[in-house]
């Protein structure tokens, strides 16, 4: 059996197609680990029968499949209705209260320590969906300055989502065959 | 390789992308890309909690004994697609509370997405043992909410004593 992902390849796959998968059925969608599984096993089971062919770059190959995975569930929900019933309880089962309290008190401790000045351009940015040329020109501001925020506000961000994805991992991942 | 050539233009793509604003074509190419790319990857999970808790800042909390108090900072719109929606979303379904008031006097216009998810919210806090209580919404929002019965399912209030007394009254009647 020739196998090209490794297993930490596959973790590391898995945590992003639950991103991808949630941007598409949604944070409530009850069946949205269901569409994350079904896209990890056509996945293994292309890599096991050596069909992947840029195993080095599986990203494209993944978001084919995965695409695939969600036409089919929507396809399937068109017919079937779905299960509205279900959906508040799972999404809040997604994670412990503590835990996104936590991350919630993480997130605004860092917005907090951000200048009025700099909170604004990342509205503007992130929020608003201006150019960077608009946020540039409305706050008067230059590109360089605007990547000293932006490069400022990733570092705080990113080690707090880092943090958030050591629980998530552990929730997200299933047993996998050896 | 393009695209972490210029920071700017990557962050500016996160933005499109977390606010729906990239085609099919160009979400495709995008999610191709940091499904392969740990540092896009986690500039994207970075965006998206810095973006909730920008969307946060709209909604102003009040905690009044076990009772939440969610108010707009900003004249809001709760409808299809908004980031205020959104906000309100979140902050009600992701969190512990469960006897919740919406003030909705800076809401301008609600639509039936904005509607489908006060029911969604209403359905999520009863089942925490709670419910959503609605705060002097404006004539439109609620004729709106009188017309689709929803007045019916979520208690409507004008003053804000009444609102959260209301809860004091249900606890007792249990």
């Amino acid at each position: 059996l020739f196998v090209y992902l490794s297993d930490a390849e596959l973790d590391s796959l898995r945590v992003k197609l639950e991103r991808k998968v949630r941007y598409h059925v949604g944070p409530y969608c009850p069946d949205r680990e269901d569409v994350v599984q079904e896209a990890m096993t056509r996945l293994i089971r292309a890599n096991r029968a050596n069909k992947i062919q840029h195993p080095e770059n599986p990203g494209a190959f993944l978001g084919g499949i995965c695409n695939n995975v969600i036409a089919e569930y929507r396809r399937r929900l068109s017919r079937e209705g779905p299960d509205i019933e279900d959906l508040p309880e799972r999404a809040s089962a997604r994670r412990s209260c503590a835990e996104t309290l936590e991350i919630r008190d993480a997130v605004d401790q860092a917005l907090s320590q951000l200048l009025d000045r700099d909170s604004r351009i990342l509205t503007g940015m992130y929020l608003e969906g201006k150019s960077p040329q608009e946020v540039c020109a409305e706050h008067d501001i230059s590109e360089d300055y605007l990547r000293v925020v932006l490069f400022r506000a990733k570092a705080r961000f990113r080690k707090i989502f880092l943090q958030t994805m050591k629980p998530a991992a552990c929730i997200g991942h299933s047993a996998r065959e050896p | 390789v393009k695209l972490h050539d210029d920071e700017i233009r990557r962050q500016e793509l996160i933005a499109s992308y977390l606010l729906r604003r990239l085609d099919d074509a160009a979400v495709d190419e995008f999610e191709a890309h940091y499904l392969g790319c740990e540092e896009c990857f986690q500039d994207l999970g970075a965006a998206e909690l810095l973006v909730s808790g920008l969307q946060r800042r709209r909604l102003v909390c009040h905690s009044i004994g076990d009772v939440t108090l969610l108010r707009f900072a900003f004249a809001a719109d709760l409808t299809i697609g908004s980031q205020d929606l959104k906000a309100l979303s979140w902050n009600v379904l992701e969190q512990k509370d469960s006897k919740v008031i919406i003030d909705l006097s800076r809401v301008r216009r609600i639509d039936s997405t904005g509607l489908g998810e006060l029911m969604r919210m209403q359905t999520h806090l009863i089942r925490g043992r709670g419910a959503l209580k609605v705060l002097n919404p404006s004539k439109k929002v609620e004729t709106m909410l009188r017309m689709t019965r929803i007045d019916r399912v979520v208690e409507l209030y004008h003053e804000e004593q009444a609102a959260i007394q209301s809860f004091g009254a249900a606890g007792q009647a249990d």
